[in-house]
């Protein structure tokens, strides 16, 4: 009894004080769970870290895959047998027969690929504007959480660049990538029902400026990012010094009370940046990832189809197939570059200069 | 960036129709020959001409839209963090005076007013207490605080 009666009194002294957690709220992180309806089924659950998101949104997509695998294999298939038909059906002796032959083939194969590649342009287009849409209420949340964090030159020049590069990519993808694609595949049917070289290497000349503009586009904006995390990094660096200088000339408890305020704001909004910026991180992915997996699938059993079909020994056939295969590879390109750039400004806005 | 589609879309068109001619009435005689330089300068004609028509502007102020968003959203931001910091800043003074007071046996309300630095510079004190415990509260707020006693108000309960 006596041995109950020493513990709850030690119980009590060894109680502690309950202490509230101050919290500040300044950054709406609302308009960032507005994603769109097609990515909701990739998304991870809420408060996930990113490696568990990204575990759970790979194994997702693989399981979705299977649709679009099987389509794919079903058009090769389909584009195989063609060439395989064209082949059968040429002779070396009548030039006419060969002629007509590859002629027959090249719209065969034209209209058995010119569906699938058609809705695999709309798709891209469709989730380059679902992207920069996204981005448009990403982005601006995640300025203001770093312009919180003691951070608000380099939080500027972040968003006007990412805002500017995306504005130039949606209009260069739509108003002039997407039909250069069109192009592209118009060049590639005529040089393969007509064989005029001068086609082959208006075709090339296309894929070329497309590679070519996309690798300058992505470029120029990873130099710019990193550069402005530089310079204006130095001024904010600059200025919280600044500021650290006046609170340490107050008097001590004003000035603890001065340094815990401005602690507690930009810690919060700090914690603020890192869990939006994980959560856009997987969501950005999430909103490429179904699009990307079913252009890639298409992509890459073009080319599977196309190292095949040179089996056959029909050149202009098989070079038809390479050059679907192309224009896959450019669509690919488009939306990789997209969500790469996305996904490198939030990285700059996540690592970003700050007061801490 | 319609200009650039249009002029990329007339080049291709162009070498498709001048393959489509060569391949249809073009030979190895002179005449496909002939047809050959024909065709050669209608693709000249097609990607050279809208160059030398080519103007360039002379400014161009495509930013200000977005260096406006940019810093439309630091300056609210900026706004927000101010008052969140005047708050904690003026929540936490109180609290300091409130504690001060409480230690000395005294029963009062506080309010705390910032400067435009953000600093406490004037508090308004309300309660019943003795001339000896507000002399020495008054003499706490001005060391510790910085508010001289000046800048501090009583009133009754």
């Amino acid at each position: 009894m006596r041995k109950a009666v020493i513990l709850c009194v030690l119980a009590i002294f060894l109680a502690l004080p309950v202490c509230a957690t101050e919290e500040v709220s300044i950054v709406d992180t609302s308009p960032i769970y507005e994603v769109p309806e097609s990515a909701r089924e990739y998304l991870p659950e809420e408060g996930t870290s990113l490696p568990e998101g990204l575990g759970a949104l790979f194994w997702q997509v693989l399981s979705k895959i299977q649709p679009s695998l099987t389509e794919a294999v079903g058009t090769c298939a389909a584009v195989l047998c063609a060439v395989l038909l064209c082949t059968v059906f040429q002779t070396p002796e009548l030039s006419t027969r060969r002629n007509t032959a590859d002629l027959v083939g090249t719209l065969g194969i034209t209209a058995l690929i010119l569906g699938r590649t058609a809705s695999q342009i709309g798709l891209c287009k469709a989730t380059i504007v679902e992207l920069s849409e996204y981005g448009k209420l990403l982005l601006p949340v995640m300025a203001s959480a770093m312009a919180a964090s003691g951070a608000p030159t380099t939080s500027s020049a972040l968003y006007f660049g990412t805002a500017v590069f995306d504005g130039i990519l949606m209009a260069a993808v739509t108003g002039l990538l997407v039909p250069m694609v069109y192009a592209h595949i118009m060049a590639s049917f005529a040089n393969s029902a007509v064989g005029h070289e001068f086609l082959q290497k208006i075709r090339e000349l296309i894929a070329w400026a497309c590679n070519w503009g996309l690798k300058l586009l992505l470029s120029i904006f990873t130099g710019y990012m990193s550069l402005t995390g530089v310079l204006s990094g130095t001024a904010d660096a600059a200025a919280v010094k600044a500021t650290k200088t006046t609170i340490s000339t107050a008097v001590p408890v004003i000035g603890n009370i001065l340094a815990g305020a401005s602690d507690l704001v930009v810690l919060s909004a700090s914690a603020v940046k890192s869990a939006a910026g994980v959560y856009g991180l997987l969501a950005v992915l999430a909103i490429c990832a179904g699009p990307f997996c079913q252009i890639g699938v298409q992509y890459l059993m073009l080319k599977l189809t196309w190292a095949l079909c040179g089996i056959t020994g029909n050149k202009r056939l098989t070079e038809l197939v390479g050059n679907f295969a192309q224009a896959m590879g450019l669509l690919l390109a488009m939306v990789g570059v997209c969500c790469l750039m996305l996904l490198i400004s939030l990285a700059c806005f996540m690592k970003g200069a700050g007061y801490t | 960036m319609n200009g650039v589609k249009t002029y990329l879309l007339t080049v291709t068109a162009g070498a498709l129709v001048c393959a489509l001619v060569q391949e249809v009435a073009g030979g190895k005689g002179t005449a496909g020959k002939v047809l050959s330089l024909c065709c050669g300068v209608f693709l000249l004609l097609c990607a050279f001409s809208p160059l030398l028509h080519l103007e360039v502007p002379q400014s161009i102020d495509i930013w200000g839209d977005y260096k406006a968003q940019a810093n439309g959203i630091v300056d609210r931001t900026s706004l927000a963090v101010r008052e969140q910091t005047s708050m904690v800043i003026t929540q936490r003074t109180e609290a300091y005076i409130l504690d001060k007071a409480q230690g000395m046996g005294a029963d009062v309300r506080v309010q705390v007013e910032l400067g435009e630095d953000g600093v406490p510079c004037f508090v308004r004190l309300q309660g019943q207490v003795t001339p000896f415990i507000r002399k020495k509260l008054a003499w706490v707020i001005e060391s510790d605080l910085g508010i001289p006693v000046g800048q501090q108000r009583w009133s009754g309960a």
